[in-house]
């Protein structure tokens, strides 16, 4: 049995790679190597897998990762001393209060890093997919050339773990009726780094495994004989009446790659029904949740690059322009058991030191200011002079003057905060700012790639961030 | 005693293959690379050792109980003269020992240089004529490293055998190492052996291509991981480590004492001089074994105890038999012969292919584009010819005479070339001599000066060449035809056959208006006696407007980034041109006329220079005003001023200034330039790009400025306009451009006269684009057999015929449509335009057809009317948010899910086998209402009529034997809907069906 694996993987293993080659070959972008630099690409990696864990639309840190002074509803109170809706608890750190509602990932700060002071880019009026694309790509849209999304580039740079696994996998986020998929489509693209590097997409983790199956109503046998019936006749005669076969055999190697991977061992990784029902429990929920337990199977399996969204939705999830109190408790929920279990589970498997887990958001929230402090942009909530509904009660307005990151795993600290925050309005952070650039360069250190990393495109260098002046925040690192 | 098949099964288990590309650099420990082959898993790579780890790595191999080869590319050994020179016995310990006498690798070559300035080679290195000896100034850090660094202390390691030293003193060392080398070791394979190592897309396809032989013919898997790492490093060494691999092997499998005491009798013949070939010998030179046997001679005085045992009792090797045939010997024979170090060359070189990769990366940088170093330029053949201060720098004919080879090869004490960054490597060096020995091959017209950028009145001035005279063959008088006869007579190419009807009818079929032809329609075709059928069917195709404008909407889509949805809508930051577009296709306006109402827009086609305008604050490079002038350069110019936005361009003459000065005639208030975001203090006077076209003035309000500018760029004066435009549809009809990439026109074209004389015919014809693809589709050019596109980076210069394309997005989703009878339906989110102005394209479409008087309704709805869909998207139709002038055509992984089991495929399939079995396909399944002969009907019921008419449908031919044996199998008896199913998707993603030929 395990012997039929072996050999199943292996013969797996270089119809793969030749496929990934031809694609590398294909004039596809090269990376271009920086004169100051040996050899940019390569650094010695401290993870082999990143997990983006994504909170879509805006996550409060006052109401989460950093907590301030929490002022309880009263009809009739004034906003402005409102900096938390939710009482503080302790976590198993000392100096690290979270909010009250994310108990579980309180008691295990203890295995990573919290960044308190990121600050999302400037770009103006606030659009979150705007700033979405910005965080995903490290550049400001519109681009001349089509950026690539942080995980495209990290499976170009490094390829498939395993080679039954796709290098990119987008867990969590449907297009359909959404009033800001075009915007969402605009970034989770392989960009001009070429379509192989793209997004493998699962919408919805609940059916995750309907993407690695034969088309509904069809057997594995049936589905094994068509493509052998193919195979038979596709290789006979000729294409072109001279020249090369070039275009035949990445057709048909193409064809073989995704056939391998839907009859592969690896698609099990998938299938969430072969999970125990106490996984259940802990994992579901939500969506979110179950993306989750789908991304712990994903990473055991050999995953290079995860991302799993709370899934954006204009005015849903976290984007809170109302009720914001009520609903970021549901959030909270949504997350807490989750997250904590991933972590959990992944350091139980001894997969965490490889691992480096990120949760992050576009940008942060306020009661009072929309922007940064020094730069605010036209208001796009309504704030009352006094609050007399609860539903005006929580952080309504776009905040860019910090945001809370969590790192969990991959050589990061354990137990550690980053930066600081004022404890009064604005809370923005007053020590060690950490830019998009700089976060995406840690990133990158972590998985071994330079922040100068470039590749070639309509003959110009494009660094993996912005201009290649990322720098890697060395104190996060154990 | 186990049988020999035995023996070799666990001979296979236990050996572990080494390969390792050498450095003598200090900074070793990134410059080794060493690749592993465990058995039955795949080949890995690592530059994580230096000298001292190599050799801990290799003495700790001994003990996991496995066997392992390790092969190492630097010199084991020093030339027999150079010994006798410094008084050193001709062993290889007392080799040893003199090196270790000295504390570095440059201690010993200067010791070397005080005695004689000659530095002898090996007789290996005689043997196979290399340039290089181990004392060279380009190896001999290699050779004194590996002696003394690694093998040194490996000769005190009990289970390492050096060999071919210890072949015979450790006949049962689980491990062995030898030298080897690359290139030796791909020509002995007879694979590619130049033109691997560079940064250019030719040398990666050749890594490429290498990595692929070493899967395919050497059964060596490489981890993604180290393929990747192969092809990324330009200097070839990762790669390098993965070719020894094969060496290992090889050498693994060949007793070597067993294969010379075998062939001991020759032995004994004159071997007394290790230097040159002693006449006794003059009967082995040639052969694979005798060089083998030579090399190992060479080498033999070094040995720790004899290598050649003469006594005959020597353990029968167990593999004994299987090399008495000579394959065998042959293939064994690599193992030492790769010990001669060095190919030399004596075919003819290719320029393009192996000397400019070398050129370009060590020689460009100093003396070419501007730079002369020493005085010598190298852009041009005659300037390298006439050299710089040192006098010429290359004698045709005479590598030997070449003041360049003299500083490549180290054989200069005083200076080397290049004298930064990494020399060249014997292989290098090899084609080069090779190349100057030939007789300096140049391709007319190349240089490595910069092609003039500049935009210069002669660079866009028309031109109408003369036409060649007609040839007497009457079906070579289309001047497309007349203009290529001289070229191929010049390339040395026969004049391609024409295709037959079917296939030429499939072709411009989908060429023109993007549809599979009806079977019908090719039968007509195909029976026609008319001696201008050809021209008929083409003429045919471009009256029919709706299907023409529909399939060109796609081609336009892209470079003008009409998106029924996207990015900007949302806060009115965008606008469609989808019903101006339609109505320009179908009437088939001026192309002078369309560019003008693009630029100065009419009701309907602001949405062009509009752009794409996002809520908040944009980079100044990405002001909307500097989107159009971005986007007027690259579509209608073909010119690059992307760059040029944010600074003076690095890729093309364009300043800042230029670009700044073409948005200015878009903007409402003067802009200020910026440069890389940061404001200058310096205001753009507006002006097109090419000054000789005539001034804007800029005090005229926008408008006014904006129509000047459509005027001058649409003006006959402007042949860049023409040429841009013929060109793209050249490389739309041909899969390449007669100037590559469309998109940089700068550059040189294959045929200037052929360019210029369609540009200027376009423009006499009054810029009717139909009238240049009627052109195109009626030359013999076109109509000549294809070509099959080359693997990336292996294109061949020479034009020889269309090159087979792949489908669109969109015409495959319309083939499948013709196929199965299934097209998009339509719909609310195709009529009705939302609040943003995103959708309602099918409305827009229909309202241009109704103005015409034509029925909008009956008709299948096309792809590119249809939003985009994961199965679109995944086949390439591009999300519109950048300018798009040639899809990407490369089959991904991604792709292929989709089309294995996507919902949009397997719906589409499953509800094309139910028609086809319910005979619905009369009605359904075919455009105009041509329908599918009488077959169809029967076709539920019996499967061969069925298999019939979807072959004619899809493929414009009936199905073969072996086809229809297959298939009727997968079909069913009687037929059922999941085998009619199965059917359609394999002939769905047959390349036959999926390409255009």
């Amino acid at each position: 049995m395990s012997h039929d694996r072996h050999v199943d993987r292996r013969t797996f293993l270089k119809t793969a790679s030749v496929a990934t080659l031809s694609a590398l070959a294909a004039g596809a972008p090269r990376p271009v190597r920086s004169s100051d630099e040996e050899s940019p690409a390569r650094l010695e990696p401290t993870a082999d897998t990143l997990v983006v864990l994504w909170m879509a639309g805006g996550m409060a840190h006052t109401e989460t990762f950093d907590p301030k002074r929490h002022v309880p509803f009263e009809k009739g109170m004034d906003p402005e001393p409102v900096l938390s809706t939710f009482p503080s608890i302790p976590t198993a750190v000392d100096g690290i209060r979270f909010s009250e509602g994310l108990e579980r990932l309180a008691s295990v700060i203890d295995r990573g890093t919290l960044i308190r002071s990121y600050v999302a880019g400037d770009l103006g009026k606030i659009l979150h997919s705007r700033h979405q694309y910005h965080w995903h790509t490290g550049y400001e849209p519109p681009q001349t050339v089509a950026a690539p999304h942080i995980g495209a580039v990290i499976a170009r740079t490094l390829g498939k773990r395993d080679p039954a696994v796709p290098a990119f996998i987008d867990i969590g986020q449907r297009y359909e009726g959404n009033g800001e998929a075009e915007e969402l489509k605009a970034f989770q693209t392989a960009g001009f780094l070429g379509s192989e590097y793209g997004p493998f997409r699962v919408p919805d983790p609940r059916s995750a495994v309907q993407s690695v199956r034969p088309p509904a109503g069809m057997t594995l046998d049936r589905f094994r004989e068509r493509y052998r019936a193919l195979r038979k006749l596709a290789t006979r005669g000729v294409v072109g009446e001279h020249g090369s076969d070039y275009q035949r055999e990445s057709l048909l190697r193409s064809l073989e790659n995704a056939y391998r991977l839907l009859s592969s061992p690896a698609a099990k990784a998938f299938d969430l029904t072969l999970e125990p029902e106490e996984s259940y429990k802990t994992y579901d929920t939500g969506p979110f949740g179950l993306g989750c337990l789908l991304t712990r199977r994903l990473v055991e399996a050999g995953a290079r690059f995860i991302e799993v969204t709370t899934e954006y939705v204009p005015f849903l999830g976290w984007d809170t322009h109302d009720n914001g109190h009520t609903r970021l408790r549901d959030m909270k929920r949504l997350i807490d058991a989750p997250v904590a279990q991933l972590v959990l589970d992944l350091e139980e498997r001894g997969l965490l030191d490889r691992t480096l887990i990120v949760l992050a958001s576009e940008f942060s929230r306020d009661m009072m200011i929309e922007g940064r402090p020094e730069k605010k942009v036209p208001d796009q909530v309504f704030v009352p002079k006094t609050v007399d509904e609860l539903k005006f009660y929580g952080m309504h307005r776009h905040f860019t003057g910090a945001a809370s990151v969590l790192l969990f795993g991959g050589g990061v600290k354990k137990g550690f905060a980053y930066g600081r925050t004022a404890d009064e309005r604005p809370c923005k952070a007053i020590e060690h700012p950490v830019r998009i650039e700089d976060l995406h360069a840690t990133i990158y250190r972590a998985m071994g790639i330079s922040p100068r990393l470039a590749y070639e495109v309509e003959k110009r260098p494009f660094y993996v961030t912005r201009d290649g002046v990322g720098r890697p925040i060395d104190e996060v690192f154990a | 005693m186990p049988d020999a098949r035995q023996h070799d099964a666990r001979h296979a288990r236990d050996l572990v293959l080494h390969g390792v590309d050498f450095s003598g650099s200090r900074s070793a420990r990134r410059k080794i690379w060493a690749a592993t082959l465990e058995p039955g898993s795949a080949a890995s790579t690592a530059n994580d050792v230096d000298h001292a780890g190599l050799v801990r790595r290799i003495a700790g191999s001994a003990d996991d109980g496995r066997r392992h080869a390790w092969v190492i590319d630097a010199p084991f050994t020093l030339a027999a003269a150079q010994l006798d020179a410094h008084g050193v016995d001709r062993t290889w310990r007392a080799t040893l020992g003199w090196l270790r006498s000295f504390d570095s690798p440059r201690d010993w070559r200067r010791a070397c240089r005080k005695v004689s300035r000659k530095e002898p080679r090996r007789g290996c290195d005689l043997c196979a004529k290399t340039p290089l000896a181990p004392s060279n100034l380009r190896l001999f850090k290699q050779t004194w490293h590996c002696i003394v660094s690694v093998l040194g202390p490996l000769s005190e390691v009990a289970g390492v055998a050096l060999m071919p030293m210890d072949a015979a003193a450790r006949p049962d060392a689980p491990v062995a190492v030898a030298e080897a080398c690359p290139s030796s070791t791909l020509r002995h394979l007879g694979w590619p052996h130049a033109g691997y190592k560079g940064p250019s897309d030719k040398n990666v396809a050749a890594r490429e291509e290498i990595l692929r032989r070493l899967e395919r013919d050497e059964g060596i898997a490489v981890e993604p991981g180290a393929a990747r790492r192969a092809l990324e490093d330009a200097e070839g060494d990762a790669l390098d480590s993965l070719i020894l691999l094969s060496a290992a092997r090889r050498f693994a499998s060949t007793d070597h004492a067993a294969l010379l005491a075998a062939d001991g009798s020759r032995r004994s013949r004159g071997t007394s001089t290790s230097e040159r070939p002693a006449p006794g010998t003059a009967g082995l030179r040639t052969g694979l074994v005798a060089r083998l046997l030579y090399a190992a001679l060479c080498m033999s005085r070094y040995t720790r105890g004899p290598i050649f045992p003469r006594a005959p009792g020597l353990p029968r090797p167990p593999r004994f038999s299987a090399w008495r045939g000579r394959s065998a010997v042959v293939l064994r024979a690599i193992g030492v012969c790769l010990l001669i170090a060095v190919a030399v060359r004596v075919d003819a070189v290719d320029f393009m292919r192996e000397v400019r990769p070398i050129l370009e990366r060590s020689c460009v940088r100093c003396h070419a584009g501007g730079k002369r170093r020493g005085g010598l330029r190298i852009d041009t053949r005659e300037t390298l010819l006439e050299g710089g201060k040192s006098g010429p720098a290359v004698v045709a004919g005479k590598a030997g005479e070449s003041l360049l080879v003299r500083l490549i090869s180290g054989d200069d004490p005083e200076r080397v070339m290049p004298d930064e960054g990494e020399r060249l490597g014997p292989e290098e060096i090899a084609v080069l001599r090779a190349w100057i020995d030939g007789g300096l091959e140049w391709p007319a017209g190349f240089t490595f000066g910069k092609a003039s950028k500049a935009p210069v009145a002669t660079s866009i001035a028309p031109r109408r060449p003369e036409l060649p005279p007609a040839p007497g063959d009457s079906s070579l008088d289309n001047p497309i035809d007349r203009l290529l006869a001289p070229y191929f007579r010049d390339n040395g190419v026969e004049f391609p056959g024409p295709v037959d009807d079917r296939t030429f009818a499939r072709r411009v079929f989908l060429d023109v208006i993007g549809l599979l032809p009806s079977p019908e329609e090719v039968d007509r075709f195909e029976k026609s006696d008319a001696p201008d059928a050809r021209e008929r069917l083409v003429r045919d195709l471009l009256g029919r407007r709706r299907e023409y404008a529909e399939h060109w909407m796609t081609f336009w889509n892209d470079a003008l980034r009409n998106a029924y949805r996207g990015t900007g809508f949302i806060d009115g930051g965008r606008k469609q041109l989808t019903g101006w577009l339609f109505a320009a296709l179908y009437h088939n306006i001026p192309y002078d006329r369309f560019v003008r109402e693009l630029i100065d827009p009419v009701d309907g086609s602001e949405g062009f220079v509009k752009g794409i305008i996002w809520r908040g604050t944009v980079n100044a490079s990405q002001r909307k005003e500097m989107q159009a002038a971005q986007n007027v350069a690259q579509v209608f110019l073909g010119t690059n001023l992307k760059c040029a936005s944010c600074h003076d361009s690095f890729v093309n003459d364009w300043k800042l200034a230029d670009a700044y000065a073409l948005a200015s005639v878009f903007a409402e208030k003067p802009l200020e330039l910026h440069r890389c975001n940061e404001p200058i203090g310096e205001v753009a006077a507006p002006a097109a790009p090419f000054a000789e076209l005539g001034e804007i003035d800029a005090e005229a309000p926008r408008e006014a400025r904006m129509r000047r500018l459509a005027e001058l760029l649409a003006s006959r004066e402007n042949g860049r306009l023409a040429r841009t435009m013929v060109n793209r549809l050249w490389a739309s009809f041909f899969g390449r451009g007669l100037v590559e990439p469309v998109d940089e026109m700068e550059n040189e074209p294959w045929h200037r006269d052929l360019l210029d004389w369609l540009a200027a015919d376009l423009a006499d014809s009054g810029f009717d684009i139909k009238r240049t693809i009627e052109l195109i589709c009626t030359s013999r050019a076109y109509a000549s057999s294809s070509v099959g596109e080359p693997a990336p980076g292996s294109a061949d210069p020479v034009f020889r015929g269309p090159l087979v394309r792949r489908m669109t997005a969109e015409q495959f989703v319309d083939a499948l449509g013709t196929l199965t009878g299934e097209w998009t339906r339509p719909s609310d989110a195709l009529t009705k335009i939302d609040g943003r102005g995103q959708g309602g394209q099918l409305a827009a479409v229909r309202a241009v057809l109704e103005s015409q008087g034509e029925d909008a309704t009956p008709r299948p709805l096309r792809a590119v009317v249809a939003h985009d869909d994961q199965l679109q998207r995944a086949l390439g139709r591009p999300n519109r948010e950048q300018v798009v002038t040639r899809r990407d055509s490369v089959a991904t992984t991604l792709q292929a899910l989709e089309l294995t089991n996507g919902d949009t495929l397997a719906s589409i399939l499953q509800a094309g086998a139910r028609r086809w079995l319910e005979d619905a396909v009369l009605e359904d399944a075919v455009l105009d209402g041509d329908a599918l002969d009488g077959s169809a009907l029967d076709a539920g019921r019996d499967g061969n009529a069925l298999l019939d008419a979807v072959f004619r449908l899809a493929l414009a031919r009936a199905p073969d034997d072996v086809e229809r044996e297959t298939l009727l199998a997968v079909i069913g008896s009687p037929p059922d809907t999941a085998g009619v199913e199965d059917l359609l998707w394999i002939v769905a993603m047959l390349p036959e069906f999926q390409l255009i030929r």
